[in-house]
């Protein structure tokens, strides 16, 4: 029980951890000065409390370095923020103030009881110790990303305000200082994250090497995504893995389509081969990958949803590449916007990397559904999916489904082989989710095909060709060459 | 603190994550549907793939050799609100102690928790 208030240990973490995780809801980039004032000191008492738990017996001493390291990333930050005098003095953060308090109530306890650190003397100590010890670095990590948010949409909004008032001394300096918190933040968050999880797994802001954005980044993650995909598809064709990839095809398919929409509304390429082709195209291509996705997702539930780590790490990379370029907030970026983040003359090799991606995936996809005999899902899923598939049944039709899957296959929800009404709606399907992708590589070759300049020099006709028998890149894009616009 | 290797417990979080994955599988196909109806330009479809990973998330977190016992009927008793859904996945996930939970559930926690402020009006 805790001499403050009567909580114990347990309990005090546990307010920790809630104050921690409700942090992340209400955290905006107004509150980064106040967490980045409080931080230090949360990070101290969780230390302090660390070294006063009992160790393991024989060995064990990972997570102890691990914190040591955690506190001297936040010693040098708060030696930074001294120095630089950013943020300035002001009011601490109660929230965080709250989280510091229950570490530093929680550390005081356990001194008083156990005296100084020493070793488990048994199996409960050595078990409670232990779940102390993932609470703290929990509330930590939990935390740690709470501030990173604040402190990202801060430096964010000091980026976005006018010119005028960027003349102040004090809004200038944020920038860099907070830009330099932040990715003290992030080393900390994934450094107590590997305290968690031996899988790594970045949060849905991830952040980006400086210098390393905008189309080249998008370019190598579709080129890595495309190279795990088929691994994945070679090794282990399964609906979930399956599910995975038309979905991030169709999501591939869409920041292409974004990025020439912006590229059209900016100048660099064709507005009315934009409206009348590659719209259409790519509309139809994202309808069609998002309905295999659904398809292949319906064969998986909660047990059979076992995605390849690698692909989903790819997919996660992607998706990060790809919220950066053509997300402000929430919002879809505003074309100009997007034009600012990445120069759109160097759009051509990447949106054909993505289309030549997405018509292989594509076409493989398809030969997995034809000729794959290892494909197998829950049977109650197939019977539901077959059923949903099928024209409705007329008065006397008799519904012959449930006779493809045994009843004690069904009872038990069995994993079993694809039936054949299954099999041939995907079938079906996925060659015309192949056909879609097709259309829109079609339409790519279209935008970037020579046009005659129109007088006057419209936007059709400032541009020019990419030429096509280029050879499409592997890694970030090449800067076209002059004619492109 | 509570024992993470009773088998109570195991079954008990089997249960939970069972839940959550349906719950945010669920939200997930709803968000699909829905950017499908908004169109490309809506922002919506970023949502529906990050709801979805994030569904992929807790699922590989549910052991292998873990147990279904829901019935049918829990497997359809979702709300259709995907807000909603996102928000009881994060308050099951809560309702047990994190070191009751398998290693990975504090990442699917901040995914949720950046979901969920991202999503909130």
């Amino acid at each position: 029980m805790s001499a403050r208030d009567g909580r114990s240990v347990g309990e005090l973490l546990l307010h920790a951890d809630t104050a921690a995780r409700d942090l992340l809801f209400d955290v905006t980039g107004e509150d980064a000065p106040a967490m980045l004032r409080t931080w230090g000191e949360v990070v101290q008492n969780a230390a302090e409390l660390w070294q006063a738990l009992p160790a393991r017996p024989r060995g064990g001493t990972a997570g102890g370095q691990l914190m040591v390291q955690l506190e001297a990333i936040t010693q040098r930050m708060h030696r930074t923020q001294l120095r630089q005098g950013w943020p300035s003095a002001g009011d601490p953060d109660e929230r965080l103030l709250s989280v510091a308090e229950s570490f530093g109530a929680a550390r005081d306890l356990v001194t008083a009881h156990a005296g100084a650190p020493g070793q488990a003397r048994s199996l409960a100590a050595m078990r409670d110790a232990h779940a102390a010890r993932t609470r703290t670095m929990h509330a930590l990590y939990v935390a740690a990303h709470a501030v990173s948010i604040a402190v990202r949409e801060h430096v964010q909004h000091l980026r976005e305000m006018p010119r005028v008032d960027k003349q102040w001394a004090r809004t200038t300096r944020g920038i860099p200082r907070g830009t330099e918190a932040l990715e003290r933040l992030t080393a900390f968050e994934q450094l107590a994250g590997s305290y968690l999880s031996d899988r790594f797994v970045g949060s849905l802001r991830a952040e980006h090497r400086d210098g390393y954005a905008g189309l080249g980044r998008l370019c190598d993650a579709i080129t890595r995504w495309d190279l795990q995909a088929h691994r994945t598809i070679a090794a282990n064709s399964t609906p979930a893995n399956l599910a995975t990839i038309a979905r991030t095809t169709a999501v591939i398919n869409r920041t292409s389509l974004i990025l020439v929409r912006a590229a059209a509304h900016t100048g660099t390429a064709d507005p009315v081969t934009y409206e009348q082709q590659i719209a259409p195209a790519f509309e139809e291509a994202i309808r069609a990958q998002s309905h295999m996705a659904r398809l292949w997702g319906s064969l998986t539930n909660a047990m059979t949803r076992k995605v390849d780590p690698k692909l989903w790490a790819a997919a996660e990379q992607l998706q990060a590449a790809t919220r950066e370029l053509i997300h402000d907030k929430t919002a879809l970026a505003d074309p100009t916007l997007i034009a600012e983040r990445a120069d759109l003359r160097d759009l051509a090799p990447v949106v054909k990397v993505a289309t030549v991606a997405g018509f292989t995936l594509a076409s493989d996809v398809r030969e997995i559904a034809t000729h794959h005999t290892g494909l197998s899902a829950p049977a109650r899923a197939m019977l539901d999916f077959a059923r949903n598939a099928e024209h409705a049944r007329g008065p006397g039709d008799e519904d012959v489904l449930g006779e493809s899957l045994s009843p004690t296959d069904l009872q038990h929800n069995r994993v079993r082989p694809l039936i054949e009404p299954v099999r041939a709606i995907l079938v079906r399907d996925a060659y015309e989710a192949s056909m879609r992708q097709a259309g829109a590589s079609g339409a790519v070759l279209a935008l970037w095909t020579p046009r005659e300049p129109v007088a006057g020099g419209s936007a059709a006709g400032r541009v020019r060709n990419l030429a096509l028998d280029q050879p499409v890149p592997v890694g970030p894009p090449a800067r076209p060459g002059p004619g492109w616009k | 603190m509570p024992d993470p290797g009773n088998a109570t417990h195991s079954t008990d979080v089997s249960i939970v994550l069972f839940r959550v994955v349906d719950l945010l599988a669920a939200a997930g196909r709803g968000l699909w549907a829905r950017a499908a109806a908004e169109g490309p330009l809506a922002a919506t479809y970023s949502l529906a793939q990050e709801v979805d990973l994030t569904a992929d998330l807790a699922a590989s977190l549910i052991p292998g050799d873990a147990e279904d016992h829901r019935s049918l009927a829990d497997h359809t008793s979702t709300s259709g609100d995907q807000l909603a859904m996102l928000a009881e996945a994060e308050a099951l996930l809560r309702s047990r102690p994190i070191e009751c939970l398998p290693a990975g559930t504090s990442q699917l926690l901040v995914r949720l928790g950046d979901l969920i402020r991202q999503e909130r009006p």
